[in-house]
């Protein structure tokens, strides 16, 4: 029975370390595929003048992002403000993530194409900052945080014995 | 009295789906089927025209002459109309906005009201929308039976002049003159500069325009006929408002080259339409006038001249 439950300690809190660290990685891979899905979302504007649904329908395709298919199956019911915010909020994005999303809609569909492609790139920019971001967080602290989840794991059945 | 929601009034081209959500309610017990104009201006009632009447509509979802008594259409509602309209792509739309209207699912014509935006002497944009004006797009099948002859004789078609002004249905009579021709098998190719006769969308057409009929949408008349000239060898092109000099200069070519021509002008009659200087050149090939007007009816048949 003890070692059962060392056993299970010890899974908890290497699972523990290992879900954050994965965590860090997802982050690091969303904003790589929204990146893809802005370029996609501008070669549907510039080149094809797709209204947002279709040019929605494509960065989704493209992108894996379900964010995109979800505000464009309620676009045309709520408009693209609110349709974007519900698609962002059903994301699970963190607060800080939220904001730069949710900042894709604020002039999304309302300007001329030459205005959507440069508030896509600007976008697109801050996008990539984040990613980059996300990356040397997950490189300093991914394997920080999967060790640290055995090695805390240890500690904790060696307390406990 | 509280009109309750209409599945019929939902289906797929109907103009209450672009109308804004909360005055939709208001309409779907209204009749439209005789109707041919909506207007939304704001701090004004929601206004509906039948041929010969202009009618509000209350909060009770029924009509009235008494403007006092329709509901107030807010600025709300018109940045609400122009994104359904736009589908929220007003970059989508652009071309079609710089020219003072939409074209929606159905054929309809959102005509637009606001500050232009100039660059280069051009208008590049509307901006500050102030009205919404939808011109109901209608299909009558046979609107064309009364003149068909006069435009297809002996398995000849007549260069046609169809002199109308606005409102009077010439748009409706073409699109039938269009169907009639393609269904005796004649070759007609449908310029659609502004979208309404065929009222194109994703490729297909809500309207029936025959069996041999092609459309080219969205383009200047005047490239738009002379690249049709060249690419589909049309029997008869058919295209909807002339009234510049490239619009006659093509014309010519298109009526040099053996190819038959039906097309539209704005005008009273055809003694009117005669003393346009910048036609001038071009009326000489015309081989039947037809006058249409709204005197009776929409589409009443004024004259018919064959020279």
């Amino acid at each position: 029975m003890r070692v059962f439950g060392a056993a299970m300690i010890l899974c908890a809190f290497t699972a523990g370390g290992f879900l954050i660290s994965v965590e860090m990685r997802r982050r690091c891979t969303f904003w790589e595929r929204f990146i893809t899905a802005l370029e996609m979302l501008k070669a549907e504007i510039g080149y094809n003048g797709s209204d947002l649904k279709k040019a929605f329908a494509a960065a989704s395709e493209v992108s894996g992002l379900k964010l995109f298919e979800r505000a464009a199956d309620r676009l045309s019911e709520l408009g693209i403000d609110a349709a974007w915010a519900e698609a962002v909020r059903e994301g699970g994005a963190n607060t800080e993530d939220m904001k730069l999303l949710l900042l894709l809609s604020s002039r999304l569909g309302k300007t001329d194409v030459d205005g959507q492609l440069k508030h896509i790139e600007y976008i697109s920019s801050l996008a990539e900052e984040t990613r980059a971001k996300a990356e040397n967080i997950y490189m300093e602290k991914g394997a920080l945080f999967r060790r640290g989840g055995i090695l805390v794991g240890i500690f904790v059945v060696l307390v406990l014995i | 009295m509280y009109i309750a929601n209409s599945t019929e009034a939902t289906r797929s081209g109907s103009i209450i789906e672009y109308l804004p959500h909360s005055l939709r309610r208001y309409l779907y017990s209204v009749d439209l089927s005789e109707a041919y104009e909506i207007h939304l201006c704001p701090c004004r009632p929601l206004t509906i025209y039948y041929p010969g009447e202009r009618l509000f509509v209350t909060s009770d979802g029924t009509l009235t002459d008494n403007p006092y008594t329709g509901i107030r259409v807010l600025p709300g509602h018109i940045s609400e109309a122009m994104e359904i309209a736009s589908k929220s792509s007003v970059y989508s739309v652009e071309d079609e906005i710089r020219n003072g209207y939409i074209t929606i699912d159905g054929g309809h014509r959102i005509g637009i009201c606001g500050s232009a935006v100039i660059k280069d002497g051009h208008i590049a944009f509307v901006k500050d929308i102030s009205a919404l004006n939808y011109r109901l797009a209608r299909e009558v099948r046979g609107s064309a039976d009364s003149i068909i002859d006069s435009i297809y004789n002996g398995g000849q078609v007549r260069n046609t002049l169809i002199i109308s002004p606005p409102g009077a249905g010439k748009t409706t009579m073409l699109r039938d003159i269009v169907r009639q021709l393609s269904d005796y098998g004649i070759r007609v190719c449908v310029v659609d500069e502004r979208r309404e006769i065929a009222a194109m969308h994703s490729g297909r057409t809500d309207f029936d325009l025959g069996t041999s009929t092609t459309v080219f949408s969205g383009a200047p008349k005047t490239a738009g006929m002379l690249m049709m000239l060249r690419a589909m060898s049309p029997e008869v092109i058919v295209t909807d408002e002339i009234g510049t000099l490239s619009d006659a200069r093509a014309l010519m070519k298109i009526i040099n080259s053996g190819t038959r021509v039906v097309t539209s002008i704005h005008g009273f009659n055809s003694e009117q339409v005669h003393q346009r200087r910048d036609l001038k050149n071009v009326l000489p090939y015309f081989e039947a006038f037809i006058t249409l007007s709204k005197r009776d009816r929409v589409g009443s048949v004024e004259e018919v001249i064959i020279r």
